[in-house]
């Protein structure tokens, strides 16, 4: 242990001068954030430069630790007739000092830096120690990506070379993956339950195991070659992962059913439709929608897991397990906007249907075609292409179960939205450092100095509620998917002493852009929609979760074909005539009469909206045309969802023009 | 007890054979010149001995330890210098040997202070910033303070000058008198180590020609001339350099010893007149080292 020791005194000795530049880095960053707590009234920009720069220190740390890990490891080379080699020191005894000299220097040091900066923050002892994990948790991933590659060459030149070639290949691997997938994106691949969140668990184990053996087997065989086939074999397993490994596997994840107990008890979950469609590959993707009604108020329903079986006709049964991990603390992920909690006092309240459409970052065709005030859950499901194929001369009977948890939202800071707003309770400093306006969004720019410990490892983004102006607060989550960060997006914030994080709203989801003036019967140009409306963060404790079994005995089997991105035909619809932008428009599923007319920038002044012709035309290819009034509806108090058509793909929208007085057809 | 046992060791490197089938045994207390050309195996010997390499075939045996299984308890007892070594640069060598100190149970510190003063390092100085000679002298002294059992110098002498490498040599040969060590130096130079060496090795494009006493090769090699004016006369077995001028015949015995000898040249060259003169070490070398050149010479014809 004493001769342990001593190689790892070394080089420490070695590395005290790069060492203490990676100090000196983290300590800029904190310095900024004191110099930001403790800033009065501090310039929005100057707080966004900050921002940006405490980022980059913090890349360049991670960068530098990088290199600095890889420096260690080859002071005492393993690849080559080192000194140390001839000397009376074995591999393991090496390994065992290169360990502790690695902790010491990028997991000790690291968190000894920090400790002041959590005790400045106001955090206590359970807050120290989640941080404190946080950061060796992402010390130890750089420290392991760089112990393979330095293990095995012998020189610096070459780790630097090789680590060059890992990079190359890992993003031509990744590139392949993702085209070689069904689900074209990255995301799906990751996160979706195509995937299964599994698959990352695995890959990151491979991984892991495999720059670990490595290391073990290089520094006691010191047989080069037989290592470079391990790193092979690890990269050619995780390559293998990520293209097989589905969500059949996912079942270790499987939970027990748990029956609804407490609060639980009053929700009525009930089942609204459940269909698949057609995938261009040859697999199915189904959703099954559930409706939840009487969430007691301010509670937060979100969707856990679920189980789907179909029982085929000879007794065999196809089974979908989903464990919605990534959602698992608070409700929403990126794909759509169901996945939003639903804090619905009434559900059936108009003016929550409405605020969700104004508030929410959803696009609309997310949310059809239910204006009746019902919220749903869709649960997604990928059937194989074998299932597909038994699907066509196949009913089979579908018997799922669907897991929940019933979160409390805890709010911790909320702000109006104005420049140099800052949120007023909870222990971050955040505030509104801009908002800047285009013809579509309206884009907050909020800074936060450090993060809460009641937020420990939720992100941000799913936390950003925007409220109503209301006496009984509703909540609506910024979705991520319809946010993006600027400057620097970072989950882990402990590590990040200022984050930006810019979110976008959908100025349609606000506030129509042209609003409809019924007195001067005029189109008006926007107002400043964000008036009113509030930002805030909001922290979720899961209070209980609970399973439901659900039987389908119809299933609808839609044979569209679904593209890559989900659930929507593929399409386009065409506005003409007196609107601001006539032309083509994608179509998404869910599109009324109204939403084409905001896309195409809006009606003119001169045109008609009593008679707005929809032409469809059907499969035989014989066209109908029907005549909307959509001034009625606009003016209409209490207007009925089902005046305004839904729109299909290849339909026509003709807005005739008042001088003319033209109708539609003649 | 042989320290050094080598069985069949063979050693390739993407099929060209550096060292094939080496027989070799050196017992303890003997100081070894492992001699050869450039490229005749001696470093793969000593990388193989020193379990930096592993063999091909064969085997190989230190301090009576299998060469692949050389573990601290046996590199406690080695010392090994290379000018291929990697030595940490960055450390003074006042910081190498308080590094490698605590590795020994030996270390003998009065040897290290005796040492130090004899190679005359500037212990405050970095490595890197040592010249060649100076950087020998402190690898030297760092695998010497502890009085291995085995010191293995892989070409220590190459690049160094003639005042360095005496004062290397006497630091060897001072520490070898004062203790029971064996020694094993390569060298292409029989010069370097001549006053050294007890033993040669004599490799050869990775085939060993010669392991003997310097003693007894000193003792069984002449220069012979012999003045005869008769018809030539074929060379007797084991003559090297056999060279025939008028009537002048010039040649190397191999296997000289004495009377017996005489005796068959007086036999073969009735009537000559027969000088016959002992040899260096270094002029045997340079016999041994033509003849292979002139072999490999025949090889390419």
């Amino acid at each position: 242990m004493n001769l342990t020791w001593h190689i790892a005194k070394k080089d420490l000795r070695r590395f005290w001068v790069p060492l203490t530049l990676l100090s000196a880095v983290t300590a800029i960053r904190f310095g900024m954030g004191i110099s930001l707590l403790t800033a009065n009234d501090p310039e929005p920009e100057w707080f966004d430069h900050m921002g940006i720069y405490a980022n980059v220190l913090w890349g360049i740390g991670l960068f530098l630790t990088y290199m600095l890990a890889a420096a260690v490891v080859q002071e005492d080379s393993v690849a080559s007739p080192a000194f140390w080699q001839t000397r009376p020191i074995s591999g393991p005894r090496l390994l065992a000092a290169k360990t502790i000299g690695l902790i010491l220097m990028f997991g000790i040091l690291p968190v000894l830096l920090s400790i002041p900066w959590w005790l400045g923050c106001g955090f206590g002892c359970s807050e120290i120690c989640h941080a404190g994990a946080e950061t060796l948790a992402v010390q130890a991933i750089v420290v392991l990506l760089a112990l393979p590659w330095s293990v095995v060459t012998g020189q610096y030149d070459r780790f630097l070379l090789w680590t060059f070639v890992a990079a190359v290949a890992s993003i031509t691997d990744a590139t392949l993956l993702i085209a070689g997938h069904g689900m074209a994106s990255q995301q799906e691949l990751f996160t979706g339950a195509w995937a299964g969140p599994t698959k990352v668990l695995v890959i990151g184990l491979l991984a892991v195991a495999g720059g670990l053996f490595t290391a073990i087997h290089q520094f006691v065989t010191r047989k080069t070659w037989r290592s470079v086939v391990v790193i092979v074999v690890t990269a050619l397993s995780m390559a293998a992962a990520g293209r097989w490994w589905t969500w059949e596997a996912s079942a270790i994840w499987a939970l027990k059913p748990v029956a609804p107990a407490g609060l639980a008890k009053d929700i009525k979950i009930s089942l609204d439709y459940a269909y698949v469609w057609q995938a261009t590959n040859g697999s199915g993707v189904g959703e099954v929608n559930l409706i939840g009604e009487s969430v007691p108020s301010p509670y937060v329903l979100s969707p856990l897991y679920s189980e789907q079986n179909l029982r085929w006709a000879d007794g065999s049964l196809s089974t979908e397990k989903q464990f919605d991990v990534w959602r698992s603390r608070t409700p929403s992920y990126a794909n759509n906007a169901f996945y939003l909690m639903r804090l619905v006092p009434q559900p059936n309240d108009r003016n929550w249907v409405q605020y969700v459409m104004r508030h929410n970052l959803v696009p609309f065709s997310r949310m059809y075609p239910q204006w009746g005030g019902k919220f749903f859950e869709p649960f997604t499901a990928y059937f194989s292409p074998e299932s597909m194929r038994r699907l066509a001369s196949q009913r089979p009977i579908y018997d799922g179960t669907f897991w929940f948890h019933l979160f409390k939202p805890d709010v911790i800071g909320e702000t109006d939205i104005h420049v140099g707003a800052a949120l007023s309770k909870g222990t971050i400093r955040s505030r509104v450092s801009a908002i800047s306006n285009d013809p579509k969004t309206w884009t907050l720019l909020v800074s936060f100095v450090d993060s809460s410990p009641e937020s420990l490892w939720t992100d941000f983004l799913e936390m950003s509620q925007l409220t109503a102006p209301r006496a009984q607060p509703i909540y609506c989550i910024v979705n991520r998917s319809r946010t993006y960060a600027r400057g620097s997006f970072n989950e882990t914030r402990y590590h990040t002493v200022i984050s930006n994080v810019a979110i976008a709203l959908r100025k349609e989801a606000f506030q129509e852009p042209n609003h409809w003036n019924a007195l001067s019967r005029k189109w008006e140009k926007e107002r400043d929609g964000l008036v009113g409306a509030t930002v805030a963060e909001v922290n979720f404790e899961e209070v209980e979760r609970f399973s439901l079994p659900i039987a389908i005995d119809k299933f609808d089997f839609r044979t569209g074909i679904v593209n890559s991105q989900g659930p929507s035909p593929k399409g386009t619809y065409a506005v003409a005539g007196q609107v601001e932008k006539p032309g083509d428009f994608h179509f998404s599923r869910g599109t009324t009469l109204v939403n084409a007319l905001r896309a195409a920038g809006g009606v003119t002044d001169e045109a008609d909206l009593s008679k707005v012709a929809l032409t469809r035309i059907a499969a035989d290819g014989t066209a109908s045309t029907v005549l909307v009034n959509v001034e009625a509806w606009l003016e209409d108090t209490t207007p009925s969802e089902s005046a305004i058509p839904v729109l299909q793909p290849g339909d026509v929208v003709l807005v005739p023009s008042i001088e003319a007085g033209q109708t539609f057809p003649p | 007890m042989n320290i050094i046992e080598t069985k069949g060791l063979s050693r390739s490197f993407l099929g060209t054979e550096a060292l094939s089938g080496l027989d070799l045994s050196l017992p303890s207390g003997k100081v070894a010149a492992l001699l050869g050309p450039n490229g005749a195996g001696k470093t793969t010997t000593i990388k193989l001995l020193m379990n930096l390499l592993t063999p091909s075939a064969g085997s190989a045996r230190v301090l009576g330890v299998d060469s692949r299984r050389l573990g601290p308890t046996q590199f406690a007892q080695i010392g090994y210098v290379s000018e291929n070594q990697q030595l940490p640069l960055w450390m003074t060598v006042q910081g190498l040997l308080d590094y490698c100190r605590p590795f020994y149970p030996t270390w003998d510190r009065v040897l290290e202070r005796t040492l130090i003063s004899q190679f005359d390092l500037p212990l405050d100085r970095k490595l890197r910033q040592l010249s060649r000679g100076m950087l020998m002298k402190a690898a030297l002294l760092s695998s010497m303070a502890y009085r291995p059992r085995l010191l293995v110098l892989d070409e220590p002498f190459s690049g160094l000058d003639p005042l360095v490498r005496e004062e290397f040599v006497r630091g060897v040969l001072e520490a070898s008198i004062s203790g029971d060590w064996t020694i094993l130096i390569s060298s292409h130079d029989i010069e370097e180590v001549e006053r050294l060496a007890d033993h040669v090795i004599f490799l050869d494009r990775g085939r060993l020609h010669l392991s003997e006493d310097a003693e007894s090769l000193q003792s069984r090699f002449r220069r012979v001339e012999v003045q005869h004016g008769g018809e030539s006369p074929s060379p007797p077995d084991g003559a090297l350099e056999w060279e025939r001028s008028g009537a002048l015949i010039r040649f190397v015995e191999t296997r000289y010893s004495a009377e017996e000898t005489e005796r068959g040249w007086s036999e073969r060259f009735p009537g000559a007149i027969v000088t016959v003169q002992p040899m260096t070490l270094r002029e045997i070398f340079l016999t041994f080292a033509r003849g292979s050149r002139s072999r490999s010479k025949g090889v390419a014809a």
